[in-house]
């Protein structure tokens, strides 16, 4: 088997919040690989900081955030050191992304077919009337009925779908090699879901893009990923296949995550819960940062942090006791 | 093909319209200037006589079906004087409002856009010139570049450019919040572009109603520092100077005095109402801040 090529390597990067009551850890000494053509997913509850680091690839995170430590990699060149103007160059063309919310994701002042053929001629110079026949073109294979019409419309009249299929095709005018969806199913009601989901994946394989997707539903995870990364408090606890982590989960929070998926639970029983609630990542708790929540805490797991290891071929695991976790049912 | 007719008249345009034509002080305010503009572009053809033409033996003369507004203390026809002097009014008022939106409209997008020490040195500068009471700023600067019309515009615009920056300064701290500016971002605009295509698009609505609600005080400073002599210089029929040249025979001929003021008051109020109506209508929809 051939060895896969690293297409972005994020390495022990620390990202914080600077608000009034301190200094928020979103991302704290994370570490992951995508390789060139895969499908990752990062995966964690609301404010486990996977947003954040999403939006700390290409540079795009808010006034208040700080980069305290790290580096990320994209083929070689590392995004937070390299000059404004050449991440800028980038942005588009090489990296896209996708956002959770389409409602807002468009300008409301221009039409649709303009916002998508502004790309390529940012990117590559070309013509105005040859960027429109692009974005015509590009927005007819995004799945928009009437692409030539439609191109000329506003925004304000698009359906959420459309939004999100129209900044799709923005995004993928280029053909990027990595392309980042935050969440870009979370805002649209389930048919669509299944609809944009397939999409990306057509897309992927027809550009031959990295798919970088952030979600919190492990339905989409299932789906469409080859490899998964669990996060919990701004940190990475899993790394793995996809049929790994669904079958032989080894932490416990993504055991837990698991349980939690509806179409699992058995018959009539309760849906399984985690108990407690994501800690604060103002002053997260001691050593690993899912004790105070575990079914498995021993007295280790409070002093010392885990450190993520490889405990299988391609399966990295932060958890002192992740030996126990492997096997034994999590409402057990 | 791209802005074919049927497209330009869309939904949207036709709402801001049908509002505006059920606004009837709007409507009002548009026909009074409707009116200021006709009488100032055909000025040519509906006054009398010219502006400047002296006639010694028809001073000081009360209105008359020959001089409907009476004539001045040098037998000049008023009336052929206000007709003449809209267009200056009209004018300097265009002219100040554009000057000022130039000023004041790139420093708050660059203000609201860049924010941190950039910000706060705009602002305060904004706030400085914000606390000055604008006439007496206007007066010092026309006394140091010496009076004349072009002198006023550049006073009058020097003192209030501020509210253009406050305003589009609001907006775009609204507006950067928005994701449509990260997604702009994440396909690599530059920071120029996402201003002016993005930012400054989205902040046209209120830059539209306060350049028609600033064009009346701008009238308004540019007569009072003409009424104050260091505006346009005779025999120029600026309104403002004919009120100053008037006001010696207050009591003896008022109509030199009252007609100029009443045209200033009309062309201020036309714009005001218009402005009024513009706010209103396009306030609830685009969601001036």
């Amino acid at each position: 088997m051939r060895v896969p090529e690293v297409l972005l390597d994020v390495r022990d990067l620390r990202i914080c919040y600077e608000t009034s009551r301190g200094c928020v850890k979103a991302v704290d000494g994370v570490s992951l690989e995508v390789y060139a053509g895969e499908t990752f997913c990062l995966v964690g509850e609301t404010g486990c900081g996977k947003s954040t680091l999403a939006l700390a690839i290409p540079r795009l995170l808010p006034p208040n955030a700080r980069i305290l430590s790290g580096s990320i990699l994209f083929k070689g060149v590392d995004l937070l050191r390299v000059s404004d103007s050449k991440l800028q160059e980038l942005r588009g063309k090489e990296i896209a992304m996708i956002f959770q919310n389409p409602m807002t994701s468009l300008n409301p002042v221009h039409r649709v077919g303009f916002q998508v053929a502004e790309v390529p001629v940012t990117h590559f110079k070309m013509s105005w009337r040859e960027a429109l026949a692009t974005a015509v073109r590009q927005l007819g294979r995004v799945g928009i009925a009437d692409p030539d019409l439609r191109s000329r419309d506003y925004p304000h009249t698009f359906s959420g779908g459309m939004k999100q299929r129209s900044m799709i095709a923005m995004m993928t005018t280029c053909k990027p090699s990595l392309l980042i969806a935050d969440e870009p199913t979370t805002a649209l009601d389930v048919t669509i879901q299944a609809q944009i989901l397939k999409l990306l994946h057509e897309l992927k394989n027809e550009y031959g893009l990295t798919l970088l997707l952030i979600t919190h539903n492990f339905g989409i995870v299932a789906e469409v990923c080859d490899r998964v990364g669990v996060m919990y408090a701004g940190k990475i606890v899993e790394v793995a296949d996809v049929t790994e982590v669904f079958e032989a989960p080894l932490h416990p929070y993504t055991k837990g995550l698991i349980d939690c998926v509806v179409a699992r639970r058995k018959s009539k029983s309760r849906l399984n819960q985690i108990p407690g609630t994501p800690p604060s990542l103002l002053n997260p708790p001691t050593g690993c940062r899912f004790h105070p929540r575990c079914a498995y805490v021993t007295h280790e797991c409070v002093k010392e942090e885990p450190r993520l290891i490889e405990v299988r071929k391609n399966h990295l695991v932060a958890c002192h006791n992740y030996e126990k976790v492997g096997g034994v049912s999590w409402s057990s | 093909m791209w802005f074919n007719k049927e497209r330009i008249r869309s939904l949207e345009s036709n709402e801001v319209l049908r509002l505006f034509l059920k606004h009837k002080r709007g409507v009002a305010g548009l026909i009074l200037l409707s009116f200021m503009l006709f009488i100032a572009l055909t000025a040519d053809f509906i006054a009398p006589k010219r502006f400047d033409e002296v006639d010694p033996s028809s001073r000081l003369l009360p209105p008359s079906t020959e001089h409907i507004f009476g004539t001045d203390q040098l037998g000049r026809d008023i009336f052929s004087r206000i007709v003449y002097g809209a267009r200056i009014a009209l004018w300097v008022g265009l002219l100040v409002v554009v000057v000022e939106a130039g000023i004041g409209v790139p420093l708050g997008l660059i203000a609201g856009y860049y924010g941190g020490s950039v910000d706060k040195l705009i602002s305060a500068i904004t706030d400085m010139l914000w606390a000055f009471p604008p006439i007496i700023l206007a007066l010092a600067i026309v006394t140091i570049l010496g009076p004349g019309l072009t002198n006023v515009v550049i006073a009058v615009s020097i003192v209030s450019w501020a509210p253009y920056t406050r305003v589009v300064r609001a907006k775009t701290l609204s507006i950067m919040g928005r994701e449509f500016i990260t997604a702009a971002r994440a396909v690599g605009e530059s920071s120029l572009s996402i201003m002016f295509r993005y930012v400054l698009p989205n902040t046209l609505a209120p830059i539209i109603v306060l350049a028609t609600l600033t064009i009346p005080s701008a009238i308004l400073y540019t007569t009072a520092l003409s009424f104050l002599g260091f505006g346009a210089q005779p025999p120029t029929p600026d309104w403002g100077a004919m009120l100053n040249e008037g006001k010696d025979y207050i009591f003896k001929a008022p109509w030199c005095s009252i007609f100029p003021g009443l045209f200033i008051t009309l062309t201020a109020l036309s714009f005001n109402l218009l402005g009024d109506a513009l706010r209103d209508v396009l306030d609830p929809k685009l969601r001036l801040g």
